[in-house]
């Protein structure tokens, strides 16, 4: 999962970069609105964590203008205007979620895994399901037949994008710019070595190839 | 102070009659003078007539009745003469048994003399000399009759200028509530100013009224600048302050929560109070108490995108119902009821067990907002203490309590009143009703 967070103030960005990539998300980080106007176009972000109290350009209004433009990505918006008319707002303005400062952590994630759960259609339950395999985004691990198979945080990274776009042919390109953030240099061979890892793990039939095109998570039935 | 309306309608009715009254009372003057004139003018030819019936016979003078008009014979006829002449005194047979006493200068007599049968006699003394003999004419005539018909024409034309006077106060009246008619359209629209329904005043008054409408918008534009400015400063304090407490908080939990226990649990708890104060207080500092044609609640538009905020903010499935999405505009600043409606909303989903209900309905100038949850509820002997803890800055609570705090803050700000019962759904009911202007 690729995110853009949005955050001027560098001490709270500081603390939620490694937080997010913790948690398994490759964040790449603006602190200028105007920035952010442009890179939204640049790359394939699975969720945006936008402030509103931007300089260059009010966040809001960047909001705006992206869904003007016809980019649809979930945008969840933090930041302190915790007014109920400013949440109203910032929801009428195109945002799937409104998380107000200060804020817990935990909510940051649990709010950001809800939102990317609903934007790929998934029910939000504890697990991710999809296609006979589950995923414990707390745990960072699979579940087959109640039984846990442990995963590397790239595994972990990699079959929650498969998971959430079950059926879905991607290709490796895609699979790349997802999983890894502007700053870190991209090597498809990477992909490969990770797909054939899960394959070992969850069994081979769990993620096919289509030579030329991509590969497609089909699960176990 | 009266209205202008019927100030300027006495004083022009008062001036309509003054001066009536004085060119009829002068129109009346002229007249009788110059009923006199006219009579003064006749006399003076009857007193010719009487010299011109003299005629010389044997013995001097004698009056030749034959050639005088034959209302001096008829007895009482209301035409008189008496002619002196040598010490005799001549007088018409028309006196009869009266006595005209005679005036004393020649010329018309300036007053009217009591005659006989209820007469009114006005006099002339003339003297002549005829065939060397000095005589004195006096001839007088009765002048009730034009008196009488003097009488019915200022009658007549009293009740005339009565009539005149009562079309004359209609038309004012009508004329002045026609002047008035830009001052109450101005009423109405400040009316509509103030009701929100109407961003500012219509510029297109008379020149009089221009300066005070032109004021008012001014002073309105200045109102809502002055309320956005310091709404933004508020906010961005908000943002100063919620950011850092958002990074301590953080900083708290990663590295305190294991190493040092108690002082995160401290650090905690100081960190909530002061995140408490500074939403209390900004909150209760946003309320504006008013709204503006711009800024007016619209159930339609905001009900809907408010229960939809909320189902998503609270992670468990909710029966969020909304009930008065069809009402009118209100006379509530948006800000402030979505603020009312947002933390009673989040209140009740945050103890509901399944389903919310919110009600907003209105009966004349009164809003009524009614929130329902299936939760745990609040027994009677508590609810006024929640209240009362709702109403106090100072109290160490986040969370629910600060909800209700910034509801009692903003109720208390439009004189609205808030209460607690049961809810039919099973659950607390709180209710509020809001005083809406016209």
């Amino acid at each position: 999962m690729r995110l853009l967070l949005v955050e001027d103030t560098v001490a709270l960005a500081d603390q939620l970069l490694p937080l997010l990539r913790d948690h398994g998300y490759a964040v790449d980080w603006l602190a200028d609105g105007r920035d952010a106007l442009v890179r939204a176009h640049d790359d394939d972000f699975d969720l945006v964590i936008l402030d509103l109290g931007l300089p260059g350009l009010d966040g809001l209004e960047v909001l705006r203008r992206w869904r003007e433009q016809g980019l649809s990505m979930p945008v969840l918006i933090l930041t302190a205007r915790d007014s109920w008319a400013e949440r109203v707002d910032g929801l009428r303005a195109g945002a799937d979620d409104y998380l107000t400062k200060p804020f817990h952590p935990e909510e940051l994630l649990l709010r950001v895994q809800a939102v990317l759960r609903r934007s790929h259609g998934s029910a939000n339950q504890s697990r991710l399901r999809a296609c006979g395999v589950e995923l414990d985004e707390e745990r960072q691990s699979a579940w087959l037949d109640q039984e846990e198979v442990e995963l590397t945080g790239a595994e972990f990274r990699m079959l929650r994008y498969f998971m959430l776009n079950p059926g879905r042919l991607l290709s490796k390109i895609a699979l790349s710019e997802h999983l890894y953030d502007g700053e870190r240099e991209r090597d498809s061979n990477v992909v490969e070595v990770h797909i054939n890892r899960l394959r070992r793990k969850l069994g081979g039939q769990v993620i096919q190839t289509r030579r030329g095109q991509g590969y497609l998570f089909t699960g176990r039935g | 102070m009266r209205s202008i309306g019927a100030r300027l309608g006495i004083s022009l009715f008062v001036s309509l009659l003054l001066a009536g009254v004085l060119v009829g009372q002068g129109a009346l003057w002229w007249l009788e003078r110059e009923q006199r004139r006219i009579s003064a003018g006749q006399l003076r030819d009857e007193a010719a007539s009487v010299l011109a019936a003299m005629v010389p016979g044997p013995d001097g003078l004698v009056l030749e009745q034959e050639m005088l008009d034959p209302a001096y014979r008829r007895p009482l006829s209301g035409r008189y003469f008496v002619v002196l002449i040598d010490g005799q005194r001549w007088r018409s047979r028309s006196l009869w048994d009266a006595r005209l006493p005679l005036p004393e200068n020649p010329g018309m007599d300036t007053e009217l003399l009591p005659g006989p049968d209820g007469q009114s006699l006005l006099r002339y003394r003339a003297r002549f000399r005829r065939d060397g003999q000095d005589l004195t004419v006096v001839v007088a005539q009765d002048y009730a009759p034009q008196q009488a018909s003097f009488r019915d024409t200022r009658t007549a034309a009293l009740l005339a200028w009565v009539l005149v006077l009562a079309a004359l106060a209609l038309v004012q009246q009508w004329l002045i509530r026609r002047g008035l008619k830009p001052l109450n359209a101005a009423r109405r629209q400040i009316e509509q100013l103030r009701g929100g329904q109407r961003a500012e005043l219509d510029q297109e008054v008379a020149r009089e009224l221009r300066p005070l409408v032109t004021e008012i918008n001014r002073l309105q534009r200045h109102m809502e600048q002055q309320l956005d400015r310091s709404r933004h400063a508020l906010g961005d304090l908000g943002h100063a302050l919620k950011t850092p407490l958002a990074v301590l908080r953080n900083r708290c939990d990663t590295e305190l929560r294991e190493r040092a226990p108690e002082l995160h649990a401290l650090l905690l708890a100081q960190l909530d109070h002061i995140e408490a104060n500074v939403r209390r207080a900004l909150g209760r500092a946003r309320v504006a108490a008013g709204a503006t044609a711009a800024t007016r609640f619209e159930p339609g538009q905001d009900l809907e995108a408010l229960a939809d905020t909320l189902r998503r903010a609270h992670r468990k499935p909710l029966n969020l119902m909304v009930q008065g999405t069809g009402l009118p505009p209100l006379a509530v600043e948006r800000g402030d009821m979505l603020e009312l409606l947002g933390n009673l909303l989040d209140n009740a989903c945050k103890w509901a067990a399944g389903e919310v209900r919110l009600t907003l309905a209105r009966d004349g100038g009164l809003l009524t907002v009614t929130v329902d949850d299936d939760g745990p509820g609040i027994p009677p002997s508590r609810r006024e203490q929640v209240l009362q803890r709702g109403r106090r800055l100072d109290e160490r609570v986040a969370g629910d309590g600060l909800g209700l705090a910034i509801v009692s803050d903003t109720v208390a700000a439009y004189g609205g009143q808030l209460t607690l019962t049961d809810s039919p759904l099973g659950g607390l009911r709180v209710r509020l009703t809001l005083p809406l202007p016209d």
